[in-house]
C-alpha cells in the first residue's frame, strides 16, 4: 500500500505519513537541507576540535536573547511538536517541549524525560520511568499519564510518530503510577527506546492545544507567526536545574542564503544555519565562527529496483561505480563532509565495519553494462532542489556518466512538482533524508509497498525477513548482527546510490557560547539552545 | 498617377538602400559608433571563437569551488568547483544565437503587423493595432516569464515567446513610417495597376522602412540578449550544468566572496554587448536621422526601461 506522495509545498496541518515530516529536517520548497557534525575532528574544517570549541569561551553566563536566522520554514510552520514539518519547526518545538528520548548529538538515543526505559524478555512490555516533579508551563505537574496521552494523540492524528510505535496496544498500556507507565505491544517490540528518539516524539500534557503551546521545555511562549518569527521566553522552573541560560530565544524565518547572511553580517541576527560550502570563505574571512560538522545526510540518487533498466541488478551495481566520490564531495560540499558508500545510516551503532570503499570503476561500470545489454544507455535523472547539493549531485553524476558512456540528462523541476508528479515514479531520481538509525530508515525507504518513501522500490524477501527479526529482537548486539546484514544486501543490490553524506556549515557571531559538535544534522547546534548562553 | 509616380517610388527605393550606406559609414566615423561597434564584435567573437580556444571543458573540475584566480583557472572557479573563464568562452554562442533567431522573428512579425495594418486600413488595422497596444501594456519579461512558466522552456518556445514580446514595438514603428508611405503616390499607382497586396508591399513599401526597421533591430537584439539571459539567470530555459553568462551570474553569487569573477566575468561581459549595440544603434540612428530625431527613437526608448 503506498499513499500519495507528499507535496511538500501544502504540509500545513496535513496529518499523512510523509518523509517531507518524517525524516527531514527541513523546508518546505527551499533548497536547503541541513546537515551534521561529528563529535570528534569536525570535518574536513579543523577549526574547531573539542565539543565546546569556537565561540564564546569562559564559563555560561545567565541572560541575553539569542536571535537565529533559519531557512526552510513557510507559512505552515506550526508550533505542535507531534506534526512539524519544517526547519524552523523543529528549532522551535525543541525549545517548548521535551522529547522522553533524544538523539543526542552523536547520534545515540538519549534519556531526557525518561529515566528508565526497559522492555519484558520478550519485548511485548515496556516500562517507562520519567523524571519526577516535572511541571508544565502553566504549573500543571507532568505524569505518566501525560505520556500515554502524547502516544494516543499521535496514533489518534495518524502523525508520523504512529508508525514508529509499532504493535502498540494502548488499551492494555497503563500509567502505573504518576512517574511510571506500562507500555503494551501486541506482538514482540525491540526497537521502542530507539524509535522514541525520532523527534516526533515530544510529550504534551493531557488536554494539548498547540493554539496555546504548554510544554515543559526549556522556554515558555511568548509570541508565533507562522513564516515570519517567534519569541520564547526562559522557564524559571524548567526541571533541568540551572537550565537554560537565555532570557529569551528569538527564531527568525529567513527565506534563502543570500538574505541569511545579509541578516547576519548586519547584525539582525546571531546565528544563521544550514549554509552552504559556498558561504564559508566569505564568513570565515569576515571573523565570524563557522562551525561545519560531518552528519548523516543524504542526498541519494534513487534507481528504480521494479524499473528497467535498473531492474537488472548488474545496472544498479554499475551505477554505483559511477560517481568519483571524493571530487563529487569536494565539487558540491567544498570537502566539507563524508565519503558514502551506498547504504544509509552510517553513524548506526550496527553500521558493519567491514564494507569495503566503493570506488569509481568505469570501466567495470561498462562492462557490467555490457553484459545487460545496456551498453548505449541514455536515461533521464529528475531531480529538485529540495535539499543542498541535491541538483548539483545530479550535474556532478551526469559528467561522470559521460564515462561509462551512460548519457545522462538532468531534468530539474522545481520542489512542489517535483513531489506531487516525480517522486516516487520515475526510474531514476534523487531523494534526501537526514540522519537516522538503520532501522527507523529500513522501514520508511526498503521494506517494499509497506514503505512509504521506497524511492527505489526495493522489495527483497531476505532483507525483510531480517528486519522483522531486528524489530522484535531486545538483544542490541543480536539486532546489530542482523543490521549489518541487511546493510550488506543493501550494498551488494540495492536500489540507493549515496555518494556523499553532505556535512552542516552554520555560523554564530563570537559571542554566541555553548557551541556543540553533532552529526545529526539539525542546523544549527542539534537544537540545543538550553545549553547555549551569551557573552556580554 | 503615372508611370512617374512608380519610378518615384523605384528612385526613391534605390535612395532608402543608399541612405543606409550612408548611415553606416555616419555612423563608422562617429565614436559613439565605432566604440560601440568593437564592443559588440568583441563579445561576439569571444561567443564564437571562445569555444576553441577554451582551456577546460564546461564541466571539468578544477579547483575546489569559488576558489580564487590561480594556475591553470586564471578567473578562478564557479560554485562547482569548474573553470570560469572556460565557461565564459562556451557560455555565449547559445545566447547569442537565441537573440538573433528571436530578433529575427520578432522583426518578421512585427513588419508583418505593422505594414498590413498600414496597407489595408480599416478594421484590419484597428484589429491588429489595438491586440498590438494589448501586448505592449505587459511588461515584456513578465509576459516571457508567464509563458515560460506555464508552458515550460523548450528551445523553439523560448524564441517564440521572446519574439512575440518583441513584436509589438516593431509593429508599432513599422506601422507608423508605414501609414505615411502607403499613402505616397507611388505606392497608390502600383496597386490601381492591380499589383497584388504582397507584391505592392514588398516591393514598394518594405524598402522604405529599411532604415527605422534596421535601428530597431539593433534595438531589440539587445533587448533580446538581456531578456534570454535574465530567464537564464532565473533557471530558465537552460539544462542545469550548461554554461551560459546569465546562469552564471545567479550560480555563484554566494562564492562571490571568495571568487568575485564568477558573477563579474560574465556580468561584464553581457554587459559590454548590450552597451555596445545599443551605442551602435544610435550611432546609425544619428547618421540616418539626424541628432534630433535619433534622440526620440533610440535613446528615448532607453535599455532596460520598459520600452
Amino acid at each position: 500500500m503506498k499513499i500519495a506522495p507528499p507535496n511538500p509545498l501544502n504540509m500545513a496541518g496535513a496529518v499523512d505519513l510523509n518523509r517531507r515530516k518524517f525524516l527531514q529536517i527541513t523546508s518546505l520548497g527551499l533548497a536547503v537541507v541541513t546537515t551534521g557534525g561529528l563529535l570528534t575532528a569536525c570535518g574536513s574544517d579543523g577549526s574547531s576540535s573539542s565539543p565546546s570549541s569556537g565561540g564564546a569561551s569562559g564559563a555560561p553566563k545567565k541572560g541575553g536573547t539569542l536571535r537565529v536566522g533559519s531557512t526552510g520554514g513557510g507559512t505552515t510552520d506550526t508550533l505542535d511538536p507531534q506534526a512539524w514539518a519544517t526547519l524552523p519547526d523543529q528549532l522551535r518545538v525543541q525549545q517548548l517541549y521535551d522529547p522522553l528520548v533524544w538523539m543526542a548529538a552523536d547520534g545515540t538515543p538519549t534519556m531526557v524525560l525518561a529515566k528508565e526505559i526497559t522492555p519484558n524478555a520478550d519485548g511485548t512490555e515496556w516500562t517507562i520511568t520519567i523524571q519526577s516533579g516535572v511541571t508544565t508551563h502553566n504549573g500543571k505537574p507532568f505524569t505518566a499519564e501525560d505520556v500515554l496521552f502524547s502516544f494516543q494523540r499521535i496514533l489518534d492524528n495518524k502523525y508520523p510518530g504512529a508508525f514508529l510505535l509499532g504493535p502498540i496496544d494502548m488499551k492494555a498500556s497503563k500509567a502505573v503510577d504518576d512517574t511510571t507507565a506500562k507500555v503494551v505491544f501486541s506482538k514482540p517490540f525491540g526497537i521502542l527506546m530507539n524509535n522514541l528518539s525520532f523527534p516526533y516524539f515530544y510529550m504534551v500534557p493531557r488536554g494539548f492545544d498547540p493554539a496555546k503551546p504548554d510544554g515543559t521545555g526549556p522556554f515558555k511562549f511568548k509570541s508565533f507567526t507562522a513564516g515570519e518569527e517567534s519569541t520564547f521566553v526562559r522557564n524559571e522552573n524548567y526541571w533541568q536545574s540551572g537550565l537554560p541560560y537565555l532570557d529569551e530565544i528569538v527564531i527568525q524565518n529567513i527565506t534563502d542564503e543570500s538574505s541569511q547572511l545579509s541578516a547576519f553580517q548586519s547584525g539582525q541576527v546571531d546565528i544563521v544555519n544550514a549554509l552552504s560550502a559556498g558561504s564559508v570563505a566569505a564568513l570565515k574571512s569576515g571573523g565570524y565562527n563557522v562551525k561545519i560538522n560531518e552528519s548523516g545526510n543524504w542526498v541519494p540518487f534513487t534507481m528504480n529496483c521494479q524499473a528497467e533498466p535498473f531492474s537488472d541488478v548488474r545496472v544498479r551495481q554499475a551505477f554505483r561505480l559511477i560517481p568519483n566520490r571524493q571530487q563529487m564531495l569536494d565539487q558540491v560540499f567544498g570537502g566539507y563532509g563524508k565519503v558514502g558508500n551506498d547504504v544509509f545510516s552510517p553513524y548506526d551503532a550496527g553500521f558493519p565495519s567491514d564494507l569495503p570503499q566503493r570506488e569509481q570503476d568505469l570501466d567495470q561500470a561498462k562492462s557490467l553494462l555490457k553484459a545487460a545489454g545496456y551498453s548505449d544507455l541514455s536515461i533521464k535523472l529528475t531531480t529538485a532542489p529540495a535539499a543542498a547539493g541535491e541538483v548539483n549531485m545530479a550535474q556532478v553524476f551526469a559528467t561522470a556518466a559521460k564515462g561509462a558512456g551512460i548519457n545522462v540528462q538532468v531534468d530539474e523541476h522545481d520542489v512542489g512538482t517535483f513531489y506531487s508528479n516525480y517522486y516516487l515514479k520515475v526510474p531514476f531520481g534523487t531523494d534526501y533524508g537526514t540522519n537516522q538509525s538503520f532501522l527507523a530508515n529500513a522501514s520508511q525507504l526498503m521494506i517494499g509497498d509497506n514503505s512509504f518513501y521506497n524511492a527505489n522500490h526495493f522489495d527483497d524477501p531476505e532483507y525483510t525477513q531480517l528486519y522483522d527479526q531486528a524489530v522484535t529482537s531486545v538483544d542490541d548486539t543480536e539486532r546489530n548482527r542482523i543490521i549489518g546484514e541487511m546493510a550488506h544486501i543493501d550494498y551488494e543490490r540495492g536500489g540507493y546510490i549515496v555518494p556523499v553524506f553532505s556535512p552542516t556549515i552554520e555560523a554564530y557571531t563570537p559571542k554566541v557560547g555553548g557551541i556543540s559538535d553533532y552529526i545529526t544534522g539539525v542546523s544549527p547546534n542539534n537544537a540545543d539552545f538550553k545549553n547555549m548562553w551569551l557573552a556580554s | 498617377m503615372t508611370t512617374e509616380a512608380v519610378d518615384a517610388g523605384r528612385r526613391g527605393n534605390r535612395r532608402e538602400r543608399g541612405a543606409i550606406r550612408r548611415a553606416l559609414r555616419g555612423a563608422l566615423r562617429s565614436w559613439r559608433g565605432r566604440i560601440g561597434l568593437v564592443m559588440a564584435l568583441a563579445v561576439l567573437a569571444l561567443a564564437f571563437l571562445g569555444p576553441l580556444v577554451a582551456p577546460h571543458a564546461a564541466t571539468d573540475f578544477v579547483a575546489l569551488p569559488s576558489s580564487p584566480r590561480g594556475p591553470g583557472y586564471p578567473l578562478g572557479s564557479d560554485g562547482l568547483g569548474q573553470d570560469v573563464l572556460s565557461r565564459v568562452l562556451l557560455g555565449g554562442r547559445k545566447l547569442l544565437l537565441l537573440a538573433v533567431l528571436s530578433t529575427g522573428l520578432a522583426l518578421v512579425l512585427g513588419t508583418l503587423i505593422g505594414v498590413t495594418a498600414a496597407y489595408r486600413r480599416g478594421w484590419a488595422e484597428t484589429a491588429l493595432m489595438r491586440g498590438v497596444d494589448v501586448l505592449l501594456a505587459f511588461p515584456q519579461l513578465v509576459f516571457v516569464l508567464l509563458v515560460v512558466s506555464v508552458l515550460g522552456t523548450p528551445t523553439w518556445l523560448l524564441v517564440l515567446t521572446v519574439a512575440i514580446a518583441q513584436a509589438p514595438q516593431i509593429a508599432r514603428v513599422v506601422h507608423a513610417g508605414a501609414q505615411d508611405i502607403c499613402e505616397r503616390d507611388f505606392v497608390q499607382a502600383v496597386a490601381l495597376w492591380g499589383v497584388p497586396p504582397r507584391q505592392v508591399i514588398a516591393r514598394h513599401v518594405l524598402p522604405s522602412l529599411s532604415t527605422p526597421l534596421a535601428v530597431e533591430a539593433g534595438l531589440r537584439l539587445g533587448f533580446s540578449i538581456v531578456i534570454i539571459s535574465g530567464l537564464n539567470f532565473l533557471g530558465f530555459g537552460v539544462q542545469p550544468g550548461t554554461p551560459s553568462w546569465g546562469v552564471m551570474i545567479n550560480e555563484n553569487r554566494l562564492g562571490m566572496a571568495s571568487n568575485p569573477w564568477g558573477v563579474v566575468a560574465p556580468a561584464l561581459v553581457l554587459a559590454i554587448l548590450a552597451i555596445g549595440t545599443n551605442l551602435f544603434t544610435d550611432a546609425f540612428a544619428r547618421a540616418a536621422f539626424g541628432e534630433d530625431r535619433a534622440d526620440d527613437t533610440v535613446i528615448g526608448s532607453g535599455m532596460g526601461a520598459t520600452p
